[in-house]
């Protein structure tokens, strides 16, 4: 694949054409994850918070409501947990469950427990589950 | 589902092998017919299936988990109980259903292991592919 990159006029938007012959799997991940946007509106009593989404620990809902949890915060989300799987399915962000979403990049170690469940350990010593139709996926998405 | 039912199938039958092996060997019978392996795989047929059906999924809350736990021991006795009387491997007694009970117990007992050890390994591997992949990022 050859990559070009051009220097845009003073004033012009950044611009990333994608000239194929074809639209193939490859090609539309890579297109996918420049659409992605690495931040996230989170909210917080009465503050409004971008947070990165590399500082995201897990997504939960809890009582109709989505939560993200960072190392020592918790934001109000106001999407749903489809759409943040969605939208970040292409990034480190995975469902382990019904109500969670963890980035994986944030799991220090997993352990069997009861009913073939897994128990992730978070980097931040938090801890949460991973149901067992979700484990392939895991295992798919680290590429085992 | 289907690959569940026979992942289940299978270790239940090695289950039931096993407690039969050994059940059979404590009473000094020395030789069984060819039919003890329909009579086997009857079993784990019926047993898995009321285990596919009533066992919780992983995805409910502490109390309905152990609800349906207990439900399906129970519900598995029955049916071994029932299958048991009728194979003659225990008579239609309470010694004999007490006997089935335990029986049943040390299977459920062996399948839990074996699906422990495969969990186990399981997370293992994933254990080392997020430590190549992610290892040297920081928190």
């Amino acid at each position: 694949m050859k990559i070009t990159i051009e220097v845009a006029k003073p004033g012009e938007e950044d611009e990333i054409i994608v000239r194929c012959a074809s639209l193939d799997e490859r090609l539309l991940k890579m297109i996918q994850s420049l659409r992605v946007e690495d931040q996230l509106t989170g909210y917080l009593e009465d503050k409004i918070v971008k947070l990165p989404l590399k500082e995201i620990y897990y997504f939960e809902a809890v009582d109709n409501k989505v939560f993200a949890y960072t190392a020592k915060e918790t934001f109000e989300i106001r999407k749903k947990l489809y759409e943040i799987e969605q939208d970040y399915e292409q990034t480190d962000f995975l469902r382990i469950s019904k109500s969670a979403i963890v980035n994986v990049s944030k799991i220090a170690y997993v352990k069997p427990i009861f009913n073939g469940r897994f128990e992730a350990k978070l980097k931040n010593d938090e801890k949460i589950i991973v149901s067992r139709q979700y484990v392939s996926s895991l295992k798919k998405k680290i590429r085992i | 589902m289907f690959g569940n039912f026979i992942k289940r199938f299978l270790y239940i039958t090695v289950g039931i092998f096993v407690v039969c092996g050994a059940g059979y060997t404590i009473a000094g019978v020395e030789t069984v017919t060819v039919d003890i392996f329909g009579m086997i795989l009857l079993s784990a047929f019926a047993t898995t299936l009321a285990t596919v059906l009533i066992l919780p999924r992983g995805n409910e809350g502490k109390v309905k988990s152990w609800v349906k736990f207990i439900l399906h021991y129970m519900v598995i006795c029955v049916i071994m109980s029932f299958l048991g009387i009728r194979f003659g491997w225990v008579d239609f007694s309470f010694v004999g259903i007490v006997t089935m009970i335990i029986y049943v117990g040390l299977v459920y007992l062996l399948v839990f292991i074996f699906y422990y050890l495969i969990d186990k390994k399981q997370a293992g591997e994933i254990n080392k592919m997020l430590q190549e992949k992610y290892g040297d990022e920081e928190s």
